[in-house]
């Protein structure tokens, strides 16, 4: 039992010590660790707080890449670097791509730009020109731990996030949704979820200068 | 994650592990509906696919009828010929419609007729064969052919400018699609030539070295002749659009059929799938109705729904954006080749 189960376990009232539900054990703490994998991915995808670094070997004229990522699922890259170039590569899309050359795919040379596809697909603009090496940290999304040993990939500040997920699904599952939603809405405070999608006040908003005089009626 | 294992986690919050209120059957519907609502919400699911032309067919059939009687395991079959939907038969050439009833001027047709779509490339066809979308294929968002950019064009258009559009052969630039149903569309104009890269024995073309064809659908290749493998440390797969089709797509995903079946969406997207099915579960005319705990999972929908949007943009954390106003000269870091502004001449 690692400590964020032992916290869930305190949280829902069961003894950690000697408990009759949850036994110390994989079937036994098994809900506890699906709510809690399923809190840890949900966290991650959401902030972005777990990357992973790739070198992926570029080969000449090959300019799309499906990866297989065996820790996890893809989420997205934060960063991209040509190693022997020593530059970052832009982020950017095909319809971009599209407007300012239509035959980008035919372009080859100096990566400039990648782009992201799909849930597991990366290209890059040009399309390499001979062999290189790119490197990227992509945030992923980890398949859940299996074992009390297993490493958490979790920043500590979300501890508490995790744990109030775990004991809302738990509420949940004895049919409590009172007591479910109160956990679930503790959970949405600590990821900052309520405050990720904000109501904007009706209004203009705009970008002006000092040099600009100020236009009546919308806000600067 | 498996379906099986799903299973387990909705009968564990719906608290019926034995199925006494909630048959498997309707949990797998309802979580098929929720997958689907979530892709109808977020667009989330994006399919990147290499299509090989021509398009591997596993069967080809004639008749309506026939269709009954193909393999329920696969999906890419092909009605070859021209079938009278009303008469209730097929012929190949316009002349045998107009010998039928007795006309004597017949009408003439240049080329032939196929039974497999990869035969209209072994000689000239008088009709040009059909590519087929995968099976999971819902909208195109870009498609390209042998790395240019090729463009939905509907049949009006092609029929007005063309009088040889069935036929016509080039370098494809559009494509159009002969009815949504067949989930086919046809490269316009053909292209000249394939690449016949290898081939077992004569006939149909069977395998080509180094392609992996999907079981699935018999169309969708992945290039896979030189590739790194997680030894290297990473497992990376070439899509190569070279002579090929390069689609990027919106899915749909597929039914869950079997409890061995993964959901197609991400493994912690498919979780929000679960929520939308016990809302369902606890909100269908059972004795489990439960208002609350619909309420619940409702709410559980709703903010994945929000995650989704979230995570989406997230993936475009990475992008520069800059902010010009009117006054400043636009840069074009890409140019593309253009006339000077004199260029034609303006008449006053």
């Amino acid at each position: 039992m690692n400590e964020l189960e032992r916290l869930v376990l305190q949280q829902i009232g069961e003894d950690i010590d000697n408990p009759d539900i949850f036994t110390d054990d994989v079937v036994g703490l098994e809900p506890i660790r699906d709510s809690l994998n399923d809190a840890i991915q949900e966290i991650i995808a959401v902030t972005g707080s777990y990357h992973e670094t790739y070198y992926i070997p570029l080969r000449a004229n090959q300019g799309i890449y499906r990866l297989d990522i065996s820790t996890g699922d893809f989420g997205w890259v934060q960063n991209a670097w040509l190693v022997n170039q020593k530059r970052r590569l832009e982020q950017t899309d095909f319809i971009r791509l599209n407007r300012f050359n239509p035959r980008w795919m035919e372009s080859t040379g100096t990566p400039e730009e990648y782009f992201q596809l799909g849930n597991d697909v990366i290209g890059f603009y040009r399309f390499p020109g001979g062999e290189d090496i790119v490197k990227i940290d992509a945030v992923i999304i980890p398949k859940g731990y299996n074992e009390s040993r297993d490493r958490i990939k979790l920043k500590d500040s979300f501890k508490w996030a995790a744990v109030n997920y775990a004991a809302s699904e738990y509420w949940a599952s004895r049919g409590d949704a009172q007591s479910a939603t109160r956990e679930f809405l503790k959970y949405l405070e600590l990821i900052g979820m309520q405050s990720m999608h904000p109501r904007s006040g009706e209004g203009i908003r705009q970008l002006s200068s000092s040099k600009e005089p100020r236009v009546s009626g919308g806000e600067i | 994650m498996k379906y099986s294992k799903r299973l387990k986690r909705m009968r564990r919050f719906l608290r019926d592990p034995d199925g006494k209120i909630w048959e498997s059957s309707y949990i797998k519907g309802v979580f098929n509906a929720a997958q689907r609502d979530i892709q109808h919400s977020t667009h989330v699911l994006e399919g990147v696919q290499i299509v090989s032309v021509p398009s591997r067919y596993q069967y080809s059939y004639l008749y309506d009828w026939e269709h009954g009687y193909l393999p329920t395991n696969q999906k890419a079959y092909y009605q070859a010929f021209r079938y009278s939907h009303q008469g209730r038969y097929v012929f190949q050439n316009l002349w045998e419609k107009q010998v039928r009833i007795g006309a004597t001027g017949i009408q003439a047709e240049n080329g032939n007729h196929y039974t497999h779509p990869w035969e209209a490339w072994a000689g000239i066809p008088a009709v040009n064969p059909p590519v087929r979308f995968p099976s999971s294929f819902d909208q195109a968002k870009f498609i390209a052919f042998d790395k240019e950019q090729i463009n939905y064009i509907d049949k009006k258009s092609v029929q007005e400018s063309d009088q040889s559009w069935e036929s016509r052969s080039g370098e494809p630039f559009a494509y159009y699609r002969t009815d949504i149903t067949e989930n086919e569309f046809v490269l316009y104009p053909r292209n000249n030539s394939i690449t016949w890269s290898d081939s077992d024995g004569e006939g149909a073309i069977t395998s080509i070295a180094g392609d992996t064809v999907s079981d699935d659908t018999g169309t969708v290749v992945n290039r896979t002749a030189t590739y790194f493998d997680q030894d290297e440390g990473i497992g990376v797969t070439f899509l190569n659009p070279t002579n090929q089709i390069f689609l990027v797509s919106e899915d749909i995903p597929a039914d869950i059929v079997d409890d061995q079946d993964e959901s197609d969406l991400h493994n912690f997207i498919a979780k929000y799938a679960e929520c939308g099915a016990l809302e369902r579960a606890y909100g269908a005319n059972t004795d489990g109705k439960i208002r609350s705990l619909e309420a619940y999972w409702s709410e559980r929908f709703a903010v994945g729904m929000q995650m989704i949007e979230r995570f989406k943009k997230n993936r475009k954390s990475d992008r520069v954006y800059q902010l010009q106003s009117d006054r400043c000269p636009q840069t074009r870091r890409h140019r593309h080749p253009r006339l000077p502004d004199t260029y034609p001449p303006v008449n006053p």
